[in-house]
C-alpha cells in the first residue's frame, strides 16, 4: 500500500492510496473523495445486498451495477472489483478481484468519478473534448466513432486537451464551462500510429495495455462549452461535411450517448434527460461527416473547427 | 350488443397525461421520455401544443375546439389528425383514456 497522494480532476480533489494517472493537487488541499485501498475479494464475490439503482452492461463481457446498501453504495464490477462508498459521498475503498488490481486505477479515473459525480447530482457528458483558447469543443458518440482519435489529432494541430471520455460540466448562465480531466488521450489499437505526432516523453501505456498520451494539463480558466459534435468518420468521403441538429434532434442524440446508463431509478434519469434538454437548448450539436484516414487531410483541424464556427488561433495544419 | 370499448378514444373521452413520463418543450416542439420503457418521442409543433393542453386532462371535444381555433385546417381532417395522434400516445404508455 503506498501512501496517498492527492490529485486534481474534473475540478475535484481526490486524494488516493492508488496511484492515479491525473495531474498532482496540492499536498494541503482538502479532498473531496478519499480513496483506500481496500483487500483483495475472493474470485466467487458478487454485488452485496442492497438496492439495484443502475444494472450497466457495457456490451464487451464488462458492466457494472451500483447498489444502495446499508453503509452506503457500491459500484460491483463483476470483471474487476468492487469500490465501496459511504453514504456521504466522501470515501471510497477500492476492492480488486484476484490479479485485477492493476485495473482499478483505470476506473478510479473514469467510470467511478462518473458514477461518483452523477450521485452528487452533476452535470456529466460522455464526451472526449479540447479547447482553443477560452472556447471547448466536445465529442460524443459511441465507443470506435472517433472520439479520442479526433482529440489526438486536434491537440497535434495545437489545441489543448479538456478530457477524455469524462467531461464534467459547470453551467453558469446560458452557458456550460468544461472542467479539466485527466490529461490523458488513450489510443486504440488502430491509431496508436497517431502518438508519432507527439514527442516520444508523452507516449506511455496503460495498465490494460493501451497506447496512451500525457498530455500538460492546462492552468486556464474553465473554457467554455462552445459545439458539441457527433462524429461519423467516412473513408468514402471527401469533403468534411457539417449538419447542425434541431433541438429536438440533438437532446435525443445526447441522451443516446450518456456516460453511465442502465438506472433502475427514475431520479437520475429525470435529470439526465432535463440536462440534455439544457444542453440542447444551450449549446449548438452537428453532426459531421468527416473524411477519415490515417491518412488525415493536413487541413482537417481548420475545415473542423470553422464548420462548428469556433476560431482557429494558434491551430496548425497537420504534420 | 358488444361492450364499448373503454379505451377507445372518442369525441366525449377524456385525456390525461400518465405519471410515468416526463418532457420538455424544445423550441416549438416537445421530446418525451416514457420512464417504463426507457423511450423518447418527439411532437412536432401541433403534436407539442396537444401535449401543452394535456398539462391538465381535457375532453377530445375541448383539445379540437382549441385547434380549430389556432390552426387553418378542415374539422374532419383535424379531428382525424388529433385522434390518430391521441393513439400514439396512448400506445406509447403516454396518456391515459378515460371513458365518458
Amino acid at each position: 500500500m503506498s501512501s496517498p497522494s492527492n490529485y486534481r480532476l474534473y475540478g475535484l480533489c481526490i486524494r488516493s492510496e492508488l496511484p492515479l494517472t491525473a495531474p498532482a493537487a496540492a499536498e494541503t488541499a482538502a479532498p473531496d473523495l478519499t480513496v483506500l485501498e481496500g483487500e483483495d475479494l475472493p474470485a466467487s464475490a458478487a454485488p452485496p445486498p442492497g438496492e439495484v439503482w443502475a444494472a450497466a452492461d457495457f456490451g464487451n463481457g464488462f458492466g457494472v451495477q451500483l447498489t444502495r446498501t446499508a453503509v452506503g453504495w457500491s459500484l460491483f464490477y463483476p470483471q474487476t472489483g468492487e469500490v465501496r462508498l459511504t453514504a456521504d459521498l466522501r470515501h471510497a475503498t477500492a476492492h480488486a478481484l484476484p490479479g485485477k488490481a492493476a485495473i482499478l486505477p483505470l476506473l478510479l479515473i473514469g467510470s467511478v468519478p462518473a458514477w461518483w459525480l452523477n450521485l452528487r447530482g452533476e452535470s456529466i457528458l460522455h464526451a472526449s473534448a479540447v479547447a482553443i483558447g477560452n472556447e471547448a469543443l466536445a465529442f460524443i458518440g459511441a465507443s470506435g466513432m472517433g472520439k479520442s482519435t479526433l482529440a489526438t489529432l486536434l491537440c497535434s494541430a495545437g489545441a489543448g486537451l479538456v478530457t477524455d471520455d469524462v467531461l464534467r460540466l459547470k453551467a453558469e448562465g446560458d452557458n456550460f464551462l468544461c472542467h479539466w480531466g485527466t490529461g490523458e488521450l488513450r489510443l486504440r489499437p488502430n491509431a496508436t500510429a497517431l502518438a508519432e505526432l507527439f514527442p516520444p516523453a508523452q507516449a506511455s501505456r496503460s495498465s490494460d495495455g493501451r497506447s496512451t498520451l500525457l498530455l500538460a494539463p492546462s492552468e486556464t480558466a474553465l473554457p467554455r462549452l462552445r459545439a458539441i459534435l457527433i462524429p461519423q468518420p467516412s473513408r468514402e468521403q471527401r469533403e468534411l461535411a457539417a449538419e447542425r441538429l434541431t433541438l429536438v434532434q440533438a437532446a435525443f442524440r445526447l441522451n443516446g450517448y450518456p456516460r453511465v446508463y442502465g438506472w433502475q431509478r427514475d431520479e437520475p434519469r429525470r435529470r439526465q434527460f432535463e440536462l440534455f434538454a439544457r444542453l440542447a437548448e444551450s449549446v449548438p450539436v452537428f453532426r459531421m461527416s468527416i473524411p477519415w484516414g490515417p491518412p488525415f487531410a493536413s487541413d482537417l483541424p481548420g475545415q473542423l473547427f470553422s464548420a462548428v464556427g469556433m476560431t482557429l488561433g494558434e491551430i496548425h495544419p497537420l504534420r | 350488443m358488444p361492450e364499448a370499448d373503454p379505451t377507445e378514444i372518442r369525441d366525449d373521452s377524456t385525456i390525461a397525461l400518465t405519471p410515468r413520463q416526463i418532457s420538455c418543450g424544445l423550441g416549438a416542439e416537445a421530446a418525451i421520455l416514457q420512464l417504463e420503457s426507457g423511450k423518447y418521442y418527439s411532437l412536432n409543433p401541433v403534436g407539442a401544443r396537444v401535449w401543452q393542453l394535456l398539462a391538465s386532462p381535457q375532453k377530445v371535444s375541448a383539445l379540437l375546439a382549441v385547434l380549430l381555433g389556432e390552426y387553418e385546417v378542415p374539422a374532419d381532417r383535424c379531428r382525424a389528425d388529433l385522434l390518430a395522434l391521441l393513439q400514439k400516445l396512448h400506445a406509447a404508455g403516454l396518456i391515459e383514456v378515460r371513458p365518458a
